[in-house]
């Protein structure tokens, strides 16, 4: 999906960092990298977190017979290392996604349309589609003790996209139960 | 659009009870009255002692007036009610078909403007049918688990209950189909070729928040139902997608809901969706 222009999200998700090795010696940008002066130039194998914006065009493009690879290689970021997803298919609901990146999800997509990794899409979706669920659970349920929990615990887990899905959710039972006590 | 952000796109309970206040009710009149032309509908002439249909809210008006006793649904009795309590407890997967589209706002309606014109004490009735508001919330809940980012079907959903999801719900399965965007391009790009005067995005969107309610069809399995996405691409499903939702056309009030939340998506889809 192409992002929109004034989205915020997309514009936050745009800006998440990606781990990239570049193939190619660039002048003059040594800079970008932590602590060097803006005289020296990347040079070839460099290790770089690239936010993805500069990160996508780079790893799609420059493709030829000695580069096999485009510009700059990139590796899954961090929030989708194997104990994440691991931890994601044992108890998708307990696993605090915030503290990863603020957008997993959509950061997610980004990344599988980049590198058309199916099963991490499946993953992903099927995390998603759980959570979902107990997010409208806890929606529904703020001030009960039903679910044992203390709910700001929970919330510190969710990532934005689920954070808005919990407003929704939550403004729907609140609502419903302000015209129930308005009617009585 | 100068409505906050959380109203785009849904109604406030209040928009669905006022909707629901134009279902006829059967009353007794205390006082004659002649007919009376309104515009958009005639009420009868009332004679006392004589039951006559008019909508719930002239019901209420006259209710609170002391000039008529409303006579309460058959369906909101004490027996129909557990009956229907009972169809809902034995089959924990689908909802069950007697209580009407609008039951909870009419239910509540009654409750509050009629209290003593109820065959039983109204605590009782109350009691029932929070009783059944919570199994079908718990119905509710259970559906959720299997959301799909392309199909969704709930049957003989009240509108309030169907109202309270419906942010969480279409929002979700927009997500779902965002995610799903990397794999399902291919699909997408032969969608545009077969419908090239389409903006297919908006579509889309529209598609995927569609709700279908066959109230009182036959078919009552499966209410909680999602289709496989490989079961059916996008594009080939288009041309019928649309069908399923009304059988009966009795309730007015369902085409109009679903024509204004499209008509609201259409809204928010114009003014975000530019690229």
């Amino acid at each position: 999906m192409p992002t929109r222009y004034y989205n915020i999200d997309d514009i936050l998700t745009d800006a998440q960092k990606i781990p990239a090795v570049f193939q190619i010696p660039v002048p003059g940008m040594g800079y970008l990298e932590h602590g060097r002066s803006e005289s020296t130039d990347i040079k070839q194998g460099a290790r770089l977190e690239l936010p993805l914006w500069m990160a996508e065009p780079l790893a799609v493009s420059g493709e030829s017979d000695n580069l096999p690879n485009g510009f700059v290689t990139v590796s899954p970021p961090a929030p989708f290392n194997s104990r994440v997803i691991n931890a994601l298919k044992a108890n998708a609901i307990n696993v605090d996604l915030r503290s990863q990146t603020m957008y997993f999800f959509r950061l997610g997509q980004r990344w599988v349309e980049l590198t058309g990794d199916e099963t991490l899409l499946d993953q992903i979706l099927q995390a998603f589609t759980e959570r979902a669920a107990i997010v409208n659970d806890y929606a529904y349920n703020t001030r009960s003790t039903a679910l044992m929990t203390d709910n700001t615990e929970f919330m510190g887990k969710l990532d934005e996209t689920e954070v808005k899905l919990f407003r929704a959710a939550h403004d729907a039972s609140r609502q419903f139960k302000k015209w129930v006590s308005i009617k009585k | 659009m100068a409505l906050p952000l959380k109203q785009i796109g849904t109604f406030l309970p209040s928009e669905i009870s006022f909707l629901a206040e134009n279902t006829s009710v059967s009353i007794v009149p205390r006082q004659a009255l002649d007919v009376l032309e309104l515009i958009g509908l005639n009420l009868p002439a009332m004679r006392p002692m004589r039951r006559v249909e008019v909508p719930l809210w002239v019901a209420i008006i006259l209710k609170k007036q002391s000039r008529c006793n409303i006579i309460a649904p058959t369906w909101l009795s004490e027996d129909s009610l557990k009956a229907a309590y009972e169809a809902e407890a034995s089959n924990m997967t689908r909802f069950s078909n007697k209580l009407p589209w609008e039951w909870i706002e009419v239910g509540e309606l009654v409750l509050t403007s009629a209290p003593d014109d109820l065959a039983c004490p109204p605590h009782i009735i109350r009691n029932l049918l929070r009783d059944i508001r919570e199994i079908r919330q718990a119905k509710v809940r259970a559906g959720l688990k299997s959301l799909d980012p392309t199909y969704m079907q709930i049957d003989n959903v009240g509108a309030m209950e169907l109202n309270e999801i419906r942010q969480f719900v279409t929002m979700t399965m927009n997500e779902l189909r965002v995610l799903q965007n990397g794999r399902a391009e291919e699909e997408a790009e032969e969608e545009v070729e077969q419908y090239p005067g389409e903006d297919s995005d908006l579509e889309d969107t529209l598609e995927t928040t569609e709700y279908s309610i066959p109230r009182d069809s036959s078919n009552f399995d499966d209410s909680l139902r999602s289709r496989s996405r490989s079961a059916a691409p996008l594009g080939e499903r288009r041309p019928t997608s649309r069908a399923p939702a009304y059988e009966d056309d009795e309730g007015d009030e369902e085409e109009d809901l679903e024509m204004d939340e499209s008509y609201l998506h259409t809204v928010k889809d114009n003014s975000s969706g530019q690229r």
